[in-house]
């Protein structure tokens, strides 16, 4: 198989590095074109590695409740950006802004979540 | 007495919901790779017959929950010759056999490159799928939420795909400075910049996500260490 890079990327190098040093993956499923916001309730919140995940109930016009799984940094970037396991708790309402799934499908990549009390962190650095 | 069997019933099922839905990390270090799982999966031996006819050593990974199935099946190449792109355009092309392939596109975990797929299935099912060629293994995962409904559990389906990892010495976590690798760039080249070339050619102009924003990128060839470039005529497996 051959191996390519990119010699343009040479002079970002550092800044490629910092934003791919914690990813274990490729974010390939999710639409990074595409910003979409839901609003809802915390269902669970997990500050875990490879990637924190937070999951939100979402209603729709009907009232039916859906869920949202939303992926975020690992732990440890977490945790410099201001996250800890008391940042979100089960019930608290939250806005959240997220690239969507290609598909379709009930999830997406957290931007960022604005809080109750109205902080909005990012899944790397507070207010991202 | 209704209302005493379904308060018995609840107290027996609050627990039992309480642990399956608690996704951990399963690690296996032969041949070398790291999954979540709601519960602790079944796991199960048995043998793959590739389209050539040779019988592969094939192990399977299961957790069945709700109306969710989550599997990671693992063959055994490492008795043939077989080349990583066409044993994942193989397995990729067997799931348009049973539904709708919705999304494909290229993906990377850690240092190995493979696909993800969507795919819908003619009973209605969603399935997020991952298919990997690491160290002459092939990874297959699905993450299949079933009908009716599917769409309401799709999120974990994309949770159990995207929580696969590779450890070891290849494919592994070192090299990007990942968990318990040789820290922040050391060695290797950007996992992003190597996705936006993949299936190009040298001097194609790609287009680079790049924290302060979108750069216009070529791509050139660079010689990799303990990369195979060209490989001997084999036969399929």
């Amino acid at each position: 198989m051959k191996h390519f890079s990119i010699i343009s990327c040479l002079p970002w190098s550092l800044l490629c590095w910092a934003t791919t040093a914690g990813a274990h993956h490729s974010f390939a499923m999710f639409d990074r074109s595409k910003t979409q916001t839901i609003a809802g309730n915390v269902k669970e919140f997990e500050l875990i590695n490879p990637h924190g995940w937070l999951r939100v109930m979402v209603a729709d016009a009907s009232g039916v409740q859906s869920e949202w799984s939303l992926e975020l940094g690992g732990a440890s970037q977490l945790g410099r950006g201001g996250w800890s396991q008391d940042t979100v708790h089960a019930g608290d309402k939250v806005m959240v802004k997220l690239h969507p799934l290609r598909d379709g499908s009930y999830g997406g990549q957290l931007i960022s979540v604005t809080l109750p009390n109205g902080t909005v962190l990012g899944r790397r650095l507070p207010g991202a | 007495m209704k209302v005493m069997v379904a308060m018995l019933l609840s107290a027996w099922l609050v627990p039992v919901v309480a642990v399956a839905q608690e996704w951990k990390t399963y690690s296996y270090p032969d041949p070398g790779f790291a999954i979540q799982f709601p519960a602790p999966p079944s796991v199960e031996q048995n043998t793959f017959r590739t389209a050539a006819g040779v019988a592969l050593p094939m192990t399977r990974y299961a957790v069945r929950q709700d109306r969710s199935i989550y599997t990671l099946t693992v063959v055994d190449y490492s008795t043939t010759n077989a080349n990583d792109n066409s044993t994942i355009a193989a397995a990729e092309k067997s799931f348009g056999v049973s539904g709708k392939v919705t999304v494909a596109i290229d993906a990377r975990v850690n240092r190995s490159f493979g696909r993800e797929l969507s795919v819908t299935g003619t009973n209605g099912s969603r399935s997020a799928v991952a298919i990997f060629f690491v160290n002459k293994h092939l990874y297959t995962l699905v993450g299949e939420a079933l009908p009716p409904n599917a769409i309401e559990r799709s999120g974990d389906s994309i949770r159990f795909q995207e929580s696969l990892q590779f450890i070891g010495a290849n494919g592994g976590f070192g090299g990007f400075g990942g968990f318990g690798g040789g820290g922040r760039g050391r060695r290797g080249f950007n996992p992003q910049a190597q996705l936006a070339c993949l299936g190009k050619s040298a001097g194609d102009a790609v287009p680079l996500d790049t924290p302060a924003g979108p750069v216009a990128a070529t791509c050139t060839l660079i010689a990799r260490p303990n990369t195979q470039l060209a490989a001997p005529p084999a036969p399929p497996p």
